[in-house]
């Protein structure tokens, strides 16, 4: 390559480090506005104190999960309709008296159905329930019943949902929980549970008659859940004792790590209590067993307890994204938790409004009470 | 075989590993939700800070790689690598702009990865002119 191609091909790099320079995204400048303080208005410090003087807060990592027995939830001989988690032989026998049953399974992408699924079962992608336009949250509910409505759910469908991962299912079922299906169970387990029960999967796809009419004004559940960041900001103006709870790792809650490539920032929303539930940013190991079904709550409840999560306390849990949360919340109202709410937005969009407006949106960065707490207003 | 066969015959195998890569990892991307959101949180960051700047590297991608070949056929005939480096610029161009980010998340992989298949193509290009020499 002669001495004039090369300096070509310079000048020209020159010219795209040059643009490269010039970022004008609102990311760039919206991070660039962030501004760091530890001052509390006399509001929130009252505020805080009264929850630190009423709690104690978690310090250290929990033991592993690894370290704890197997146990459960669901009792075979002894799951009420009530209940929301049902082991494989219960939904085996409901399949075969309720012919209106509809097994579902949540999954992000189709390739385990494909492989191999519960008879009967139709696919629900997690990304029919969510995008990327709605910052990951739920849509908004007229294009969630459409979700439900081509697979033949209405109101008055009997649901059974599961999946590969038990927070894909739970994310799947409570998004028809929330719309307002009044029979929303889940599998107690990963899709292996079934096979393990003696039962063959099948790659069969059913017919499906899609419905037209739900049946009901939807969402049907809007009090039990707290979508955006606003709407958190409102419920908790509304409600000045609700606590808001983080089922995320206790590294993510220590803010040593986002969990996610895709959130850049480490932290929790300022005030937010910590719930022992997840291990890392994909599972809910300490209210899981291996195989995915839900550990007897025991172990975890006491723990909440000495952190001021109690039954009789309104509260609202929230995660990354909106999936983990969701695990949670079926087993807290399984196990008697009934003021209870999921928020959606959670992590994700609460970092992307902070980046904004640090002020309407503040973060609490490290464990509450120890020498690495801060706050970002 | 010569040696600058031997290594025609090494990039187009790395090439044709890319392009298979780049392939599957549409599947990839279809079945494992990190990677989707990772790849969907990249490509709007990308697409935001240099999306405006694709269609004129393109463009100016294909103009050098012209003007180099039209110097270096002045001195000497051009081989095969060199006319597969200049369809690979124009098919860079072309693609750069039927791929976009709302259209096609993993856009910006591709694009990165194209750019990476014309390097080659070039370093092949220039090695085989260094050979010939």
């Amino acid at each position: 390559m002669n001495l004039q191609a090369k300096f070509m091909i310079l000048g020209l790099s020159a010219c795209l480090l040059a643009a490269c320079g010039q970022q004008t995204t609102t990311e760039n400048t919206t991070s660039e506005s962030k501004t760091e303080s530890v001052t509390k208005s006399p509001a929130t410090e009252s505020k805080a104190e009264a929850i630190s003087s009423e709690v104690s807060h978690p310090t250290t990592a929990p033991e592993p999960s690894s370290k704890l027995p197997e146990s459960h939830l669901v009792d075979p001989s002894n799951i009420k309709d009530t209940d929301f988690f049902v082991d494989a032989t219960w939904l085996k026998k409901a399949q075969e008296e309720n012919k209106d049953l509809v097994v579902v399974e949540g999954a992000y992408g189709n390739e385990s159905y494909q492989k191999g699924h519960i008879p009967g079962a139709v696919l629900v992608d997690t990304n029919d329930v969510e995008s990327l336009e709605s910052d990951w949250n739920l849509l908004p509910a007229d294009q969630l019943v459409k979700t439900f409505l081509d697979k033949g759910i209405t109101k008055d469908t009997p649901i059974v949902v599961y999946g590969d991962d038990i927070n894909a299912a739970c994310r799947v079922a409570f998004a028809a929980y929330y719309l307002g299906v009044d029979d929303v169970k889940i599998l107690d387990g990963k899709k292996a549970v079934w096979e393990k029960a003696g039962y063959e999967l099948s790659t069969d796809e059913p017919e499906v008659k899609a419905a037209t009419d739900f049946g009901a004004e939807y969402p049907v559940r809007k009090d039990e859940f707290i979508g955006t960041s606003d709407d958190l900001l409102a419920a908790k103006t509304a409600n000045p004792d609700l606590l808001v709870v983080s089922i995320r790792s206790f590294d993510e809650y220590a803010g040593k790590t986002s969990g996610y490539d895709y959130i850049d920032n480490a932290g929790e929303i300022d005030g937010a209590l910590w719930a022992m539930a997840s291990e890392s940013s994909a599972d809910v190991n300490y209210i899981a067993n291996l195989d995915g079904s839900i550990r007897d709550p025991e172990y975890v409840l006491e723990n909440w307890a000495k952190w001021g999560i109690t039954k009789d306390k309104a509260i609202t849990f929230y995660c990354g994204t909106g999936w983990r949360n969701t695990t949670v919340f079926f087993m807290a109202k399984q196990a008697g938790f009934k003021n209870i709410s999921v928020h959606d937005g959670g992590w994700y969009e609460w970092d992307m409004k902070h980046q904004k407006d640090p002020g309407k949106y503040p973060v609490q960065i490290g464990v509450p009470g120890t020498a690495d707490f801060k706050e970002e207003k | 075989m010569s040696l600058v066969n031997k290594k025609a015959l090494i990039s187009y195998v790395i090439e044709g590993l890319l392009v298979f890569v780049l392939y599957r990892m549409q599947h990839f991307y279809a079945n494992h939700l990190g990677f989707m959101r990772s790849i969907l949180h990249r490509s709007r960051k990308f697409d935001l800070a240099y999306g405006h700047w694709v269609l004129p590297f393109a463009c100016s991608l294909l103009f050098v790689i012209i003007i180099y070949l039209y110097r270096k056929k002045q001195k000497q005939a051009l081989v095969i690598a060199d006319y597969i480096l200049l369809l690979e610029a124009f098919l860079y161009l072309a693609l750069s702009q039927v791929f976009s980010y709302p259209h096609i998340p993993l856009y910006y992989v591709y694009l990165i990865g194209g750019f990476v298949i014309i390097a080659i193509q070039w370093l092949l290009a220039w090695k085989t002119k260094c050979e010939v020499r």
